[in-house]
């Protein structure tokens, strides 16, 4: 089914108390298909939990819609949406063991066989052996895993996770992302998971919704949002470390385009492709740019400003002649730089984004077409590493 | 469990590797440690002295009660005289005693049923007017009693509720109500609404959730919350003294009564504070089980 959860022109506006209203959803469209993982990615403030909360029946719609296979659940109280949420800060009952806290929500609908269901799905999340302990003398991996188990125990409709892995450290983070990852693929629930962390977004989801203010900046597969941001916002929040940004202006010589980032820097194009003098943002992320001898045909030049040799790759920081910004660059791990360096720097022109700089939207660049997506996006995802 | 493991062992380390450092840490440490010692005893006997002093002074015969030097012959005449045993009581002092149970358990057991759901309200929403009565219920705390005192005498003369006990329990509320609704919120307030949301998700009612998931949670709150309440209710003085005549009197206007006659007795006196002492103690001995339990479940959380 591929229209399993929609939203439809939500809408929530919230309305403190003697304070202005805070519009958190500005009317969100999107479909989830049954079984599909939808990574809900923004910064803090953007709407991602109240998302949830009202796809959970815990927070009342302003207004759109909430349909989940087929039929409206906007009015319907959280306990018949056959949702479930696994909640950031676990919410697991202290009183009571963790057997006693995934079986909760069976007893409360009076369900059978609550034993042997619960002794499945501890099975499955491997926490068999914590079943007769109580929530305070686990880890906070612990807790977030028993916390999932009486999240799917129910075997929802949708199972909404809100940062699931927020709190857990470096390692447990690793183990339990790739344990969900797992999780998700065998039972095939229809999940959307809310998080700030792009990585977990670009490792776990089918599709991701990159939102901000409110409103959803780009809607589409991993390797989409990172290899063609639809506009500025998506281009600076996802990759790490950042898109470089810079502003300049097309000029046109003859049949040749060349981008001008100052009087002194400019970026020859492979095709003539925007009006002249078109003002753009041009966004190249830091593993798309090699640097090399500046006397090669064809560079930038440029002059080091710092350098910082790094585990895995190096950080090289260099300046272009009259432009302000400074660009960052990953360089392989064995070369070295000291700042004044003069360098010449090449693009890959296939990942070349270009931005219009009055609306922020993307500007399609005729040279992309000749290669395939997907074969860029393998060498590409590698390099988001671990943020 | 490792940690404080490995921290003992770490001090253990330390231990060994300087010898004579350590001596001379330890001497300082010990001369610190008798320092406060002595400085806990010291304010241990401020603390107790009066008691003691009362103590005594219950045990006196009336003879011996205005002598300037020390003559001590201990009898129970005194505490025989108060309860009314084998002679004739002046002052009934009994039904004083049984006033005061029935007057602060009353008051605490309405502010519970009223200042439960309140304080719940409170912590959990945002009303129109909700800041404003948390604040209106603070100031009974406050604000004298004396402030209000005539007029409510004027009043509870009028609506015929001088003098009775229904009449205290109510006027209690400006005492033990504010203390129930102020602890429990900040109780309420602690706990995580997720808890409540995810008992919402699973099929329970709010009333529900109310009742299993977030009432077994506050009950240490509610035992220091209640015993609180009780300890200021049982202490009350101004309210009983003005508002009540000889039939709904309590143990702590009715042991000055002892005092009133042509010979104020002393010994009278600390003999029937002594003994109304007595339920405050036994109640918090018996609640303190609930507190410790109270800390420990702190643990749990987060
Ligand atoms: N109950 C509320 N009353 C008023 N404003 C609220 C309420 N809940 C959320 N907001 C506001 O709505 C906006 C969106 O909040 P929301 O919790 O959905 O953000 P989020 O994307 O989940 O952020 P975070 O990553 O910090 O959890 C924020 O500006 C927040 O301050
Ligand atoms: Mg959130």
């Amino acid at each position: 089914m591929r229209d399993y959860l929609v939203l439809d022109r939500l809408v929530k506006i919230y309305r403190p108390r003697g304070k202005p209203e805070v519009l958190a959803v500005q009317g969100i469209s999107l479909s989830v298909a049954k079984g599909e993982l939808l990574g809900l990615l923004g910064p803090s403030g953007c709407g991602k939990s109240s998302t949830l909360r009202m796809i959970a029946g815990l927070e009342t719609v302003t207004s759109g819609d909430i349909r989940i296979a087929g039929q409206s659940v906007t009015g319907l109280p959280p306990h018949r949406r056959n949702v479930a949420v696994a909640f950031e800060n676990y919410a697991l009952y202290p009183p009571l063991t963790v057997e006693e806290n995934i079986a909760f929500g069976l007893r409360a609908r009076g369900e059978r066989d609550v034993r042997r269901r619960v002794h499945e799905v501890a099975e499955r999340l491997g926490i068999t052996d914590l079943l007769p302990r109580k929530p305070g003398s686990l880890s906070s991996g612990q807790k977030q895993r028993v916390s999932l188990a009486r999240a799917i125990v129910r075997e929802p409709a949708v199972l909404l996770l809100d940062e699931p892995l927020s709190h857990l450290d470096a390692s447990e983070r690793e183990r339990t992302r790739r344990e969900l990852k797992r999780l998700q693929r065998e039972t095939g629930y229809t999940t959307i998971l809310v998080t700030h962390d792009q990585h977990e977004a670009l490792t776990l989801a089918d599709r991701i919704a990159v939102m901000n203010a409110g409103q959803i900046m780009q809607l589409g597969t991993p390797s989409e949002v990172y290899d063609a941001p639809q506009n500025l916002f998506v281009a600076d929040f996802v990759g790490e470390p950042p898109m470089n940004i810079i502003p300049a202006t097309v000029r046109t010589d003859g049949d040749a385009q060349r981008l001008q980032f100052s009087d002194s820097a400019a970026l020859p194009l492979p095709e003539a492709a925007f009006g002249d003098g078109v003002e753009v943002v041009v966004g190249i992320r830091p593993q798309d740019i090699q640097v090399v001898s500046q006397t090669r045909p064809g560079t930038l030049p440029a002059t080091v400003f710092a350098f910082e040799p790094l585990q895995e790759l190096s950080r090289l920081t260099v300046a272009m002649p009259g432009v302000e910004t400074r660009l960052v660059i990953q360089a392989p791990p064995t070369s070295s730089y000291s700042p004044g360096e003069s360098v010449g720097l090449l693009v890959n022109y296939a990942r070349l984004h270009i931005f219009d700089a009055r609306t922020g939207e993307r500007m399609p660049c005729p040279w992309m077409d000749a290669q395939p997506l997907t074969a860029l996006s393998q060498s590409s995802s590698s390099a988001t590493g671990s943020s | 469990m490792a940690q404080t493991e490995a921290r003992r062992l770490q001090s253990a380390g330390v231990q060994v590797t300087t010898d004579a450092e350590t001596r001379q840490v330890t001497w300082g440490a010990r001369l610190l440690q008798w320092f406060l010692d002595l400085l806990t005893l010291a304010y241990f006997a401020f603390a107790l002295f009066p008691l003691v002093w009362m103590f005594l002074l219950s045990l006196k015969p009336q003879s011996e009660l205005y002598s300037t030097y020390f003559r001590f012959s201990p009898t129970l005449d005194g505490y025989r005289a108060v309860l009314g045993i084998g002679g004739t009581e002046e002052i009934p002092f009994l039904r004083f005693f049984f006033n005061s149970l029935v007057v602060s358990v009353g008051a605490v057991a309405v502010s519970l049923l009223v200042g439960l759901p309140a304080a719940y309200a409170f912590a959990r929403w945002k009303f129109r007017g909700s800041e404003s009565l948390l604040f209106t219920l603070l100031s009974f705390r406050f604000a004298p009693e004396l402030m209000v005192i005539v007029p409510l005498y004027v009043i509870y003369q009028r609506i015929h509720l001088f003098d009775t006990r229904l009449g205290l329990v109510w006027v209690y509320q400006l005492i033990t109500l504010p203390l129930i609704v102020w602890i429990l919120r900040s109780y309420f307030q602690d706990l995580t609404p997720e808890l409540e949301q995810a008992a919402l998700l699973d099929g329970y009612s709010r009333t529900q959730a109310f009742i299993k998931i977030v009432l077994p949670l506050v009950r240490p709150g509610l035992a220091a919350a209640g015993l609180l309440a009780f300890i200021f209710a049982w202490n009350a003085f101004a309210f009983p003294f003005v508002l009540t005549g000889s039939n709904a009197q309590t143990v702590t206007v009715g042991a000055l009564s002892f005092l009133g006659g042509a010979i104020p007795r002393y010994n009278l006196t600390a003999a029937a504070a002594l003994i109304s002492l007595v339920p405050p103690l036994i109640l918090a001995l018996f609640i303190q089980r609930f507190l410790v339990r109270g800390l420990t479940f702190g643990a749990v959380k987060g």
